[in-house]
């Protein structure tokens, strides 16, 4: 049974931290990055791929990834992306309180579940 | 290659330098993914096609890059400018303070061949002891019965004679006397006798250190007796 992608309202406001999160572990162009969203989302993810690139640009912009041209294997030129030192720092934050939001949205819900029940 | 990045980074980049880094990197991206439908079996130009789709709208990525790249683009220009007002403002109060103490001292300042130097502070006067010497200089004021009182800043490689040094301040006066006094930064003096020296009965003093010449006026320096040299510093 295919999973249904997520609300796109929901994950909005955390594309910079997946995407953070990617870069970390490896940097990247933006088609290999939009690439490896799909892997890692199993399609679960709808962004339009080119939603990617204001994203990184903004990013690079506030300093939290810097970006170089480089050469692939096929020799085409691409512009690669890197988390910087300020990125990392604002990743394990913001990660850290995505955690903390979405056990709290997640204890609440559960709490909740039983009166919702009651007055059904 | 690290100034030439250092520069890069400070000049804004040209903006049809911005435009071409964007279509190449958005280009870059639909390529690449056509390129993977047509491994998949698909046609070029449906390949192409569905590469487009699956991007988004194009030309609204590019612009949203183009109008946040300018954006950048002005930040950098007004920090640039801002920061070459600042720095010439206060090359203006630097060299404006530097000439009014230099005016305390009444001393003009020359530098041999003209060599750029920092100076920390100028002179006052008298004492040496009042200077505060850059690194990689030494100054000396010639002082007294010259045609032009003049602090000199000599770079520490470079070799000067006091007879040079007195030419080169216009030579002695009328009054002089010939008599010359060196005074160190130490509190020592000696004393030496320019015609002595420009006859050749004594040598010429190579200049290597900061130090203030007085050259005596009121008297012939033609009685005295050779270099006397004598310390006063503890």
């Amino acid at each position: 049974m295919p999973r249904k992608s997520i609300d796109h309202d929901l994950y909005r406001g955390t594309l910079d931290i997946i995407v953070l999160s990617l870069l970390k572990r490896r940097p990247d162009h933006g088609y290999g990055l939009a690439e490896r969203l799909r892997g890692h989302s199993a399609g679960r993810m709808d962004v339009s791929e080119g939603a990617i690139y204001p994203l990184l640009h903004r990013m690079e912009k506030r300093g939290l990834i810097s970006s170089e041209w480089s050469y692939t294997v096929n020799h085409r030129r691409a512009k690669q992306y890197t988390v910087t030192e300020a990125g990392a720092s604002v990743l394990s934050e913001r990660t850290a309180q995505w955690r903390s939001l979405a056990q709290l949205v997640d204890d609440l819900v559960d709490s909740i579940r039983p009166d919702l029940g009651t007055q059904a | 290659m690290k100034v030439w990045k250092l520069i890069r980074v400070v000049l804004p980049k040209p903006m049809e330098e911005i435009c071409r880094d964007i279509d190449e990197e958005l280009d870059f991206h639909i390529e690449q993914r056509a390129a993977s439908f047509i491994e998949d079996g698909l046609g070029h130009t449906e390949a192409l096609r569905q590469a487009k789709q699956r991007f988004g709208d194009l030309s609204r990525v590019r612009a949203e890059l183009i109008v946040l790249a300018t954006r950048r683009r002005r930040v950098v220009m007004m920090t640039g400018s801002t920061l070459l007002i600042s720095a010439l403002a206060i090359l203006v109060v630097l060299t404006n303070e530097f000439r009014d103490r230099v005016h305390q001292g009444e001393l003009e300042v020359s530098t041999l061949r003209g060599e750029v130097v920092a100076l920390r502070s100028a002179l006052s006067g008298e004492n040496s002891g009042d200077f505060e010497l850059a690194q990689a200089v030494h100054m000396i004021v010639v002082k007294g019965e010259v045609e032009r009182e003049r602090l000199w800043v000599i770079p520490h490689r470079r070799e000067v004679t006091l007879s040079a040094l007195i030419e080169k301040s216009g030579g002695l006066t009328r009054a002089a006397s010939g008599r010359v006094f060196l005074t160190g930064s130490d509190g020592s003096v000696s004393l030496c006798n320019l015609d002595q020296i420009r006859s050749g009965q004594e040598p010429d003093r190579l200049l290597t250190r900061s130090l203030t010449v007085t050259v005596e006026g009121g008297q012939s320096g033609q009685d005295l007796p050779g270099t006397v040299s004598l310390s006063l510093g503890g």
